[in-house]
C-alpha cells in the first residue's frame, strides 16, 4: 500500500526517534536496524553458498515440522520445505523489487524533479500536473491491472513499482530544489556567474540528494510491503520461487496448528520494513543535524 | 451604452463581500473539475491500452477457453470494435464509459457494470467502517499524545504507532484472525452477511476486516493530529481559553481539536487511496464479496474485460473522491474560506 | 482585592541555576470601582504580575508565596475547580493581542456564549440574546450579525471590543487589562479605554490596567504602581506619581515623554541602557546601572519599599528625588544626550 505523500507520513520527524537519537550520534536502535538489514542483505546475496537446505526441495515425510527440529532450524512448511531456507531465498525477491523500484523511481524522479524545481515555468507546471495525475491513482489497483495484462515477472513488477514511485520522488526532489535554490548560497553562485550545470551538481544536488536518500529507505520499506501483498495474492513471481508474501499466503491455511508458518516470514518482513524506516529516519536526522551545524 | 465606472470601495477587504467569496470558490471548483476531467481521460486512455497489451488476438484471451468458436470470436471483435483503427476504438470505448458501460464479461456472463454495482456496497461499507474505526482510535490517541507530549504516555503511543505503520494490512488481518478467531473464537474469520438480511451479523463479520485496515491507518492519522495539536496548543487563544476558566477537556475538544484537524483531513483524503488498495487484499482474506474480490477473481480467471472495467471504475471513483475531499476541506476551514486567494 | 507580600517567581532557567525572578514583593489593595495602573517597560514583569495574581502561570517551575485575595478568596490557594470558576467569572482578563486571543475557527458569538453558559449558567437562546446585548454594549454595530462572524473578519479594534464583551459576560469583580490598546491604532486607543472606564463605572468593577504608556496611566487610573525588573518601585495615587514622584526611574520615564510645548529641536530623552535580564539579578538596586543618582550604597543593598512619611506613597530608593515640585521639570529642553 503506497503512501502517496512522502512528506506527510514518512518524513515526519518522529518524537520517539528524536528521543532515542541524541543530538549528534545515532542511537542504538539505528545500529540494530543497520545490523538487521545487513544480515538480510548478506543472506540474500550469499544464499547459494550458505549452509542452507534447498528452498524448493519437497520432502513428503517431513511436513509441518516445528521450530527447532533437527536439520530444520525454523521447521518445515506444508510441503516439507525448509522454512529458514525459504525465508532467506525469499528475501531476494523482496530486496530486488525494493531496490530496483527505488533505482527507477529515484533515477527518473530526482533529475526530473530537480529540473522542474530549478527551471520552473511551463515545464514545472506540466510536471506538477502529471505528477498529480499519477498520484491520484490507487497504486495497488494499477499494479494489479498491469500485472494481469503484462504478466507476472520480477522485471515487470519492479518496473511498474518504480514507475509508480517516480511521482513521489519528483515531488520530493522538486520541493527540496525549490527550497535550496532560494537560499543565499545558490543565489550567490548565480551572481558570480556559475554555469547552470555546475550549480545543479555542486550546490543543489548535495542538498537534494540527501533527503531523497533518506526517503529511499522508507520507500523501500513500502515496496517490500507492496510486493509482499502481491505475492500474498499469488500475483508476484510464480512458484516455486519463494517469497515472503507467498509463504504467508500458504501458511495462512495452518493458522491454528502452525502459526509460525505465517508469523516467521511476517516478522521477517516487519523487522525489515521497520529497520528501513529507522535507518531512513536516522539518515534524515543525521542530515538535519549537519544542516543545523553548518 | 453608458460607461459605468466600477465603484471602488474606500476600504477594500478582499473577501468581505459574499460574492467575492463565492467567486473565489467557483474558480477553485472550476480548476479542480478541469483537472478531474483530464485525469479521468488519462485513466481511460491508460486502461484502454491495457487490452492492447495482451498477446495475439484479444478475443482469444477474453473468451473462456471452452467458448472459443469462430462465431464467438467474430462477435467479440464486433462488440469491442477490435477490427477498427485505434482512435475509433478508443472513442467507442470512451463513449461506452460515459454511458456507464464498463464492458462485458464473458466469464461471468454479465455486464461489468452490473457486477460492480453488486459488489460496490460491500467495499463502501468496509472502507467506511475502516475510516470510522481509525478515527475513533486516532483522535483520542492524538489528543492525548499531544497534551502529554514528551511524557511516557506520549512516547509509548508514538513507539507503538511507529511499529504499526510498518505492518502490512494482510499481516495485520492474519494476526487479528489468529487472536480473535482461532484462539479466542470471538469473531468469524471469513464470510459475509448482507446488511439488509441481518445487520448485526453483518457488522460482526465486518469488525475484523475493518480493524485490519484501521489499525495501520490510525497510526498515520494520530501522528499527524498529534503534531498539529502540539502547535495549536501553543497558540495565544488556548492560553486565553484557560483564562476564561475552561476545563482542560473542554479546551482540548472544543477549542484545540478543530483548528488542528485540517492536516488530519488532508491525510485522510490522501489515505483513501491506500484504503482502497488495502481493501482489495482484506476482502480476499475475509472472503467479502466486494469490488476487490471482484477484481482479484477476474484476475485469477483471466477475465480481462472485468479487470479493465473495474480498474477504470476504481480509478475514476478515486479521483472523484479526492475532489470531494478537497472541496470539503475548503468548506470546513473558515480560515481558508475567507481567503479570496486559491 | 488585596495582594499580600510575597514573591511569585517564574520558572527556573534551563540550567536550573539562578531562578528567574519575575515578580518580587508586591502588596496592594484595590477597591471596587478603582483602577490600579501598573506601569513599566517591556520586560519589567507587568504581564507576569497580572497572570501571577490570578494564578494563571504554568504549574511546574512556579513558586508562589503570599496571598491574593479576591473578595474573600485567596486566588493562590484555590483548588483547581474553584480557580476555574473564578477565572472568566469573578476576574476577567483582557489581553494585549486581541486578534490572536480569539479562536479563529469559532464564531464570535460562540466564544461569548461559552462564558455565559459556563459562568452564568444560561441556556442557549438567552445566552445568544445576552451576547448580542453585550456586543452592543461594547459599541459593535449590528451585533446580531456579528455573532455569526469569525475573528478573522474583524479588525483589531473590533476584536478587542469582543474580548471586552467576553470579559464582561462573566460579570467580573475585577478586570485585568493587559496593555489592551498597545496593539491597536492610536485612533482606537482612546475609544477602547473610554469604553473600559465606562463599563467599569457602570458595573462597579475594580480594574488593573497594565500599560507602558504614562499618558494612558495618567488619564485612566486612580493609583499607579511603577514596576521595574519585577518589582514595584513606586506606588501611589496617580496624581502623586506624576507630581510628587520619588523614584529616579519614574523621573526618567516622565522625562522621556515628549511634550507638546517643547521646542521642535529638542532632543528626546531616553533612558540609557536596557532593563536587566530577570535571571541572576545582581545585588542592590536593579536600576543602579542606569540611574542618574546612583551611589555606592545602591549597588550594595536593595532598597526596600518604604513609605514617604505617613502617606500612602511607597517607593524603593536610597536617593529619592526630594524635590516634590508641583510641575514636572521641563527636562526635555536640557536633557543631556548620553549616547
Amino acid at each position: 500500500m503506497l503512501a502517496t505523500e512522502p512528506s506527510v507520513i514518512a518524513a515526519e520527524p518522529d518524537a520517539v526517534l528524536s528521543a532515542t537519537l541524541s543530538r549528534r550520534r545515532l542511537g542504538i536502535t539505528f545500529w540494530v536496524a543497520v545490523a538487521w538489514l545487513s544480515i538480510v542483505v548478506l543472506g540474500a546475496i550469499f544464499a547459494n553458498v550458505l549452509p542452507l537446505r534447498s528452498p524448493s526441495a519437497v520432502a513428503p515425510f517431513e511436513q509441518l515440522k516445528g521450530i527447532g527440529t533437527p536439520g530444520h532450524l525454523l521447521g518445515t512448511d506444508d510441503l516439507g520445505r525448509d522454512v529458514l531456507a525459504r525465508m532467506v531465498f525469499g528475501s531476494r525477491v523482496s530486496l530486488i523489487v525494493a531496490l530496483s523500484s527505488v533505482v527507477v523511481g529515484a533515477g527518473v524522479g530526482l533529475p526530473v524533479g530537480m529540473a522542474a524545481g530549478y527551471l520552473r515555468g511551463r515545464f514545472d507546471a506540466v510536471v506538477v500536473f502529471v505528477v498529480d495525475v499519477i498520484l491520484s491513482f490507487p497504486a495497488l489497483v494499477l499494479l494489479l491491472a498491469l500485472v494481469t495484462f503484462l504478466g507476472q515477472s520480477l522485471a515487470i513488477i519492479s518496473l511498474t513499482l518504480g514507475f509508480l514511485a517516480i511521482p513521489a520522488y519528483i515531488r520530493l526532489a522538486r520541493a527540496n530544489t525549490l527550497a535550496t535554490a532560494s537560499r543565499t548560497f545558490v543565489q550567490a553562485a548565480r551572481a558570480v556567474g556559475e554555469s547552470t550545470s555546475r550549480i545543479i551538481f555542486h550546490e543543489l544536488l548535495p542538498n537534494v540528494a540527501a533527503p531523497v536518500m533518506a526517503y529511499s529507505f522508507v520507500s523501500m520499506g513500502l515496496f517490500i510491503v507492496i510486493e509482499g501483498s502481491l505475492s500474498f495474492l499469488g500475483l508476484s513471481v510464480e512458484a516455486p520461487v519463494p517469497s515472503w508474501g507467498g509463504m504467508i499466503a500458504s501458511g495462512s491455511n495452518y493458522l491454528l496448528q502452525d502459526p509460525q508458518l505465517v508469523l516467521l516470514p511476517a516478522i521477517a518482513m516487519l523487522l525489515t520494513v521497520l529497520s528501513l524506516n529507522l535507518v531512513g529516519d536516522g539518515v534524515r536526522h543525521l542530515l538535519d543535524v549537519r544542516e543545523a551545524r553548518a | 451604452m453608458s460607461q459605468v465606472l466600477p465603484r471602488i470601495p474606500l476600504i477594500t477587504r478582499p473577501s468581505a463581500t459574499r460574492r467575492g467569496r463565492g467567486n473565489a470558490f467557483l474558480q477553485f471548483l472550476a480548476g479542480r473539475l478541469i483537472r478531474l476531467i483530464l485525469t479521468v481521460l488519462t485513466v481511460s486512455v491508460a486502461t484502454f491500452f491495457l487490452i492492447t497489451l495482451l498477446p495475439g488476438d484479444p478475443a482469444y484471451s477474453i473468451l473462456p477457453a471452452n467458448e472459443v468458436t469462430p462465431q464467438a470470436v467474430a462477435r467479440v471483435n464486433r462488440e469491442l470494435g477490435l477490427n477498427q483503427p485505434l482512435p475509433e476504438r478508443y472513442w467507442h470505448w470512451l463513449w461506452q464509459l460515459a454511458h456507464g458501460n464498463l464492458g462485458y464479461s464473458y466469464v461471468l456472463n454479465s455486464s461489468v457494470s452490473s457486477q460492480v454495482m453488486q459488489h460496490l456496497p460491500v467495499t463502501v461499507e468496509l472502507i467506511a467502517l475502516a475510516l470510522l474505526w481509525s478515527l475513533i482510535l486516532a483522535i483520542p490517541l492524538g489528543i492525548i499524545a499531544a497534551y502529554l507530549a514528551g511524557r511516557p504516555a506520549d512516547k509509548g503511543i508514538s513507539l507503538v504507532n511507529f511499529g504499526l505503520v510498518a505492518v502490512p494490512g494482510f499481516v495485520m488481518a492474519l494476526v487479528l484472525i489468529l487472536i480473535f478467531s482461532v484462539h479466542l473464537r470471538l469473531l468469524p474469520a471469513s464470510g459475509w452477511v448482507a446488511l439488509n438480511q441481518d445487520p448485526v451479523q453483518n457488522l460482526i463479520h465486518m469488525i475484523l476486516p475493518s480493524l485490519s485496515l484501521a489499525l495501520t491507518q490510525q497510526a498515520a492519522f494520530s501522528r499527524v493530529l498529534r503534531s498539529e495539536m502540539i502547535t495549536t496548543l501553543q497558540e495565544e487563544y488556548i492560553g486565553m481559553a484557560r483564562a476564561k476558566g475552561l476545563s482542560t477537556v473542554r479546551i482540548l475538544l472544543a477549542h484545540a481539536l478543530r483548528p488542528s484537524s485540517f492536516s488530519l483531513a488532508t491525510v485522510v483524503g490522501l489515505q483513501i487511496g491506500v484504503l482502497i488498495s488495502g481493501a482489495v487484499i482484506i476482502e480476499q482474506i475475509f472472503s467479502l464479496p466486494g469490488i476487490g474480490s471482484l477484481l482479484l477473481n477476474a484476475i485469477y480467471s483471466n477475465d480481462y474485460p472485468t479487470v479493465q472495467g473495474v480498474t477504470v471504475f476504481i480509478a475514476v471513483a478515486f479521483v472523484v473522491i479526492n475532489l470531494l475531499v478537497d472541496v470539503l476541506y475548503r468548506v470546513l476551514d473558515p480560515r481558508v474560506r475567507l481567503d479570496a486567494r486559491d | 482585592m488585596s495582594v499580600g507580600t510575597g514573591s511569585p517567581t517564574l520558572p527556573r532557567t534551563p540550567a536550573g541555576e539562578a531562578p528567574l525572578l519575575a515578580v518580587r514583593d508586591l502588596s496592594f489593595t484595590l477597591g471596587a470601582g478603582q483602577t490600579l495602573g501598573i506601569v513599566g517597560e517591556s520586560g519589567s514583569g507587568k504581564s507576569v504580575t497580572s497572570r501571577a495574581i490570578i494564578n494563571l502561570l504554568p504549574r511546574h517551575g512556579t513558586v508562589r508565596t503570599g496571598e491574593v485575595f479576591l473578595g474573600d478568596r485567596d486566588m493562590l490557594g484555590l483548588a483547581k475547580r474553584d480557580l476555574r470558576h473564578a477565572l472568566g467569572g469573578d476576574v476577567a482578563l483582557i489581553p494585549q493581542h486581541p486578534k490572536v486571543s480569539l479562536n479563529p475557527v469559532m464564531t464570535v458569538g460562540r466564544q461569548i456564549t461559552e462564558t455565559l453558559r459556563l459562568h452564568r449558567g444560561m441556556a442557549r437562546r438567552p445566552a445568544r440574546r445576552e451576547a448580542a446585548d453585550l456586543l452592543a454594549a461594547v459599541g459593535i454595530p449590528d451585533p446580531k450579525r456579528r455573532l455569526a462572524e469569525y475573528p478573522g473578519q474583524m479588525s483589531g479594534g473590533m476584536c478587542q471590543r469582543v474580548m471586552i464583551a467576553i470579559a464582561l459576560a462573566g460579570q467580573p469583580m475585577l478586570l485585568i487589562a493587559d496593555e489592551p490598546t498597545t496593539a491597536l491604532d492610536v485612533t482606537i486607543q482612546a475609544q477602547i479605554l473610554d469604553l473600559l472606564k465606562a463599563q467599569q463605572a457602570e458595573r462597579g468593577m475594580a480594574m488593573i490596567l497594565i500599560t507602558h504608556d504614562l499618558n494612558v496611566a495618567a488619564s485612566y487610573t486612580d493609583q499607579i504602581a511603577v514596576m521595574y525588573a519585577g518589582r514595584f518601585v513606586e506606588f501611589s495615587s496617580a496624581r502623586e506619581v506624576f507630581e510628587a514622584y520619588r523614584m529616579p526611574y519614574t523621573e526618567a520615564l516622565l522625562d522621556a515623554m515628549p511634550r507638546l510645548d517643547s521646542p521642535l529641536t529638542a532632543h528626546l530623552a531616553a533612558i540609557d541602557g536596557e532593563p536587566p535580564a530577570l535571571v541572576g539579578l545582581p545585588p542592590g538596586c536593579s536600576f543602579a546601572a542606569r540611574c542618574r543618582y546612583v551611589t555606592e550604597h545602591c549597588t550594595r543593598e536593595t532598597p526596600p519599599l518604604q513609605a514617604a512619611g505617613t502617606s500612602q506613597h511607597l517607593y524603593a530608593c536610597w536617593n529619592p528625588v526630594r524635590s516634590a515640585s508641583p510641575e514636572p521639570p521641563t527636562a526635555v529642553a536640557n536633557a543631556d544626550c548620553r549616547h
